[in-house]
């Protein structure tokens, strides 16, 4: 086999071409097939289920303890970093004796195949007689597209349009999964996952698996049926089967609920969903009553989390007389909500919400958030029922942000402000100062002209701010581009520019600044340049390459790196003259 | 068997318990180290049980318990030093993963399973999960053959079993060819 392996390596550049004359050969056929997919990893494309994603987490302890366990067992490594696993096919041959008495118990080996991804459990049943039902106590169910076709098949498989395919794939799916729930012999599910674009087909098949997941005392529900080629949103959906929850005799188990594109409205005070402590709904309809009832229903509840739900103009968080316990709250995209009352909110301590709801989000009788998330909006938003005459201008949301947001949230000290696709051209002077910030991420910035100035702007908000995050992604113009080129081959980015570092707002306290997606723009250059100099107290600079969009909850894309390809060890040459000697600089 | 690594010697002054290998080596160490093993916990937790007594790990060998103490160690130190900075907090859990990382980077298949054994056997959680966890990613992507081999297991069945076993999972190797 070895002469296969170094022929494969050989080829890397010609994929095709040696792809469809592997694929004729049986023998090399899993190996292809094994290469191809480490590769694939290291360079995310296709769907956003191929991704990686990473959670970095919310600064305040309890938050990260519930995101921690809201994530499956099998999806732990999006707390970390994602590595490029650069495995080689060579590295096979360890001489490994036949000793027969390592032989790992049954539950340690189910506890394995939890951890890996469904299909390849299932191919696990094939190795011996001893493993033909292991993968079928895995704790762990996912059922998917992924899962039901593998990697290479599931990237083209929703480029489909034709309605009638798409129907037969939905009972496809359907088929498979009672397939697999039929197989499984498990006592316990720890976490089930659906994710197909059925609709609101097919019913009672999913009332079946939630079923399922119900009897083997499932603690993570995950349902998204979401289907993006339905024209009108919000008619006729899944109805979640709460009533599913309520089984006499038996105390309900489950701890965190993720719905996508069904519809949810239980009754007040209903007692099958109250162990929840995590509930996270996307394109759902909400009213009033409904979020009243979940409140009431889920006393212990501390996360929740809306996004692209229909909600009316108002909404009033509350649960009648008793406190609520949440931790956590997001509100993204929620149409036509305008304004948020959180009542009696006693631990909260983290706030997401929209810019279009500045000075809307009314906090009574409860806590002062210490982590608070703004996301500005764009100058093009699609809305999708009926238009409001209110646009917002991302230039009134940053003045609200510099200017405003610190006297109402006094106490915050991580603040994140994300602004998907807003273009700024000025910033008014009005400062207001953040007394308490520590911590400030500035996510998805493409505000090329005022960078420097909106960079320095917040400085001078934030006296006591010892770290900074910014997540650039820039557009690089032609001018750019070609300037960016002589840098990087001349390395004579001093040549360049002269920044004049005295306009700019000096500072006492920042330690740590990370740059995230960064591409090696010229101003993103003067960005280092200008941080590395006014931060007098600076010990560590962290420039990464890959971009990361801001997902919501704590959680970001890791997106690979930009189109152009810079070496590392270029920008190290480039900044390494600028670098004071009290500053560490990592590129990662 | 002889120990390949130093035997771990205790701090002086904290009480200590004794652990016996399966080849008869005693370990000796501080007793909130071998508190993180479950299974020596309860064994102390029995009524009339002293400290002094030999613990005996009749399932583990001394290699293995060699790492598995020395893993221990270093976590009970972490956990001390995490308080409720959030810095450090941070760095003590990244500490703790480079700790986990580097454990099983170096050790061969067998050896890893030798200590999930060990981990199982003595009933201590996490590093039971982290070593799953990197069998996990092992295994990922690899060949059927290749996971026989790391689980050193023998096709023990018939062709007609295999046959239909295979028909139960077809799904889980289509594929290859476009749709």
């Amino acid at each position: 086999m070895q002469l296969s392996y170094i022929w494969i390596l050989d080829y890397k550049n010609d994929e095709r071409k040696l792809g469809s004359f592997i694929s004729s050969q049986s023998k090399y056929r899993e190996q292809w097939m094994i290469m191809k997919r480490e590769r694939e990893e290291i360079r995310p494309e296709g769907p956003n289920n191929c991704i990686p994603k990473f959670c970095f987490g919310f600064s305040v302890p309890e938050i990260d303890k519930i995101m921690e366990d809201r994530l499956p067992t099998n999806q732990k490594s999006r707390l970390k970093w994602p590595q490029s696993q650069a495995k080689t096919l060579l590295g096979i041959d360890n001489a490994l004796e036949a000793d027969l008495t390592g032989r790992l118990p049954v539950d340690i080996l189910s506890s394995i195949t939890s951890l890996i991804s469904l299909r390849e459990a299932a191919t696990t049943s094939i190795l011996s007689k001893r493993w033909r039902y292991i993968w079928r106590t895995s704790s762990n169910l996912d059922l998917d597209a992924k899962n039901m076709l593998g990697h290479f098949l599931y990237l083209d498989h929703f480029k489909r349009q034709p309605t009638q395919w798409k129907q037969k794939q939905k009972g496809r799916f359907v088929r498979w999964a009672n397939h697999i729930l039929e197989l499984y012999v498990g006592k316990n599910v720890d976490s089930f996952r659906v994710e197909y674009p059925l609709g609101s087909d097919h019913g009672c098949d999913v009332d079946r698996w939630i079923q399922f997941a119900i009897d083997m005392q499932v603690q993570k529900l995950d349902i998204n049926l979401l289907d993006d080629h339905l024209s009108d949103l919000y008619h006729d959906l899944y109805k979640f089967p709460y009533w599913l929850f309520a089984q006499a005799g038996k105390r309900p188990k489950i701890k965190h609920l993720s719905l996508n594109f069904c519809s949810l409205s239980i009754p007040e005070n209903y007692n099958g969903l109250n162990s929840l402590s995590s509930l996270s709904l996307k394109k759902i309809s909400l009213n009033q009553e409904n979020v009243y009832n979940i409140l009431t229903s889920c006393p212990s509840l501390e996360w929740f989390s809306i996004s692209e739900c229909r909600c009316p103009f108002r909404l009033k968080l509350s649960s009648g007389c008793r406190s609520l316990r949440l931790r956590h709250l997001r509100i993204f995209r929620c149409e036509p909500l305008e304004r948020v009352e959180i009542h009696d909110a006693v631990s909260v301590a983290s706030i997401e919400y929209d810019a279009k709801m500045f000075g809307q989000v009314l906090l009574k009788n409860s806590a002062q958030p210490v982590r608070l998330c703004v996301t500005l909006q764009s100058d093009r938003r699609t809305l999708q029922s009926d238009r409001r005459t209110l646009q917002p201008d991302p230039r009134t949301q940053i003045a609200y942000v510099l200017g405003t947001l610190a006297k109402d949230f006094p106490l915050v000290e991580t603040l994140l402000v994300s602004t998907p696709y807003a273009q700024v051209d000025l910033i008014s002077k009005h400062l207001t100062t953040f007394t308490r910030l520590k911590q400030l991420k500035l996510l998805g910035v493409r505000f090329r002209k005022i960078l420097l100035d909106l960079t320095s702007a917040f400085l001078e908000a934030a006296p006591s701010l010892v770290e900074l995050e910014m997540d650039l992604h820039l557009p690089c113009s032609e001018d750019d581009r070609i300037k960016r080129q002589k840098i990087i081959e001349g390395a004579d980015y001093r040549e360049h520019k002269k920044i004049p570092l005295k306009e700019y707002c000096q500072h006492q306290r920042l330690k740590k600044v990370e740059l995230r997606g960064f591409s090696a723009c010229p101003i993103e250059f003067d960005l280092a340049v200008l941080l590395l100099k006014n931060a007098i107290l600076l010990e560590k600079m962290r420039i990464v390459l890959e971009i990361t969009p801001y997902l919501g909850d704590g959680e970001c894309w890791v997106m690979g790196l930009s189109k152009t390809k810079i070496e590392r060890e270029k920008i190290l040459k480039i900044l390494g003259p600028e670098v004071p000697s009290t500053v560490d600089l990592v590129l990662v | 068997m002889a120990n390949n690594g130093e035997n771990p010697s205790p701090d002086v002054g904290g009480k200590t318990v004794k652990l016996k290998a399966d080849d008869g080596e005693i370990f000796e160490v501080e007793e909130a180290v071998a508190m993180e093993l479950q299974t020596v916990k309860s064994f102390f937790d029995d009524d009339g049980v002293s400290y002094d007594t030999v613990v005996p790990l009749l399932n583990v060998s001394s290699t293995a318990l060699a790492k598995v103490i020395q893993y221990c160690r270093r976590a009970v130190e972490l956990r001390a030093k995490s308080g409720d900075d959030e810095g450090a907090n941070e760095k003590a859990r990244e500490e703790r993963e480079g700790l986990e990382a580097e454990l099983v980077r170096e050790e061969s298949d067998e050896g890893i399973k030798e200590l999930i054994l060990a981990a199982n056997y003595l009933n201590i959680k996490d590093m039971l999960s982290f070593l799953c966890r990197a069998v996990g990613d092992r295994i990922k992507n690899k060949s059927v053959e290749y996971v026989r081999r790391f689980f050193v297991l023998e096709n023990d069945f018939s062709p007609e079993e295999e046959e239909r076993t295979r028909n139960e999972v077809a799904w889980a190797f289509e594929g290859v060819d476009a749709d």
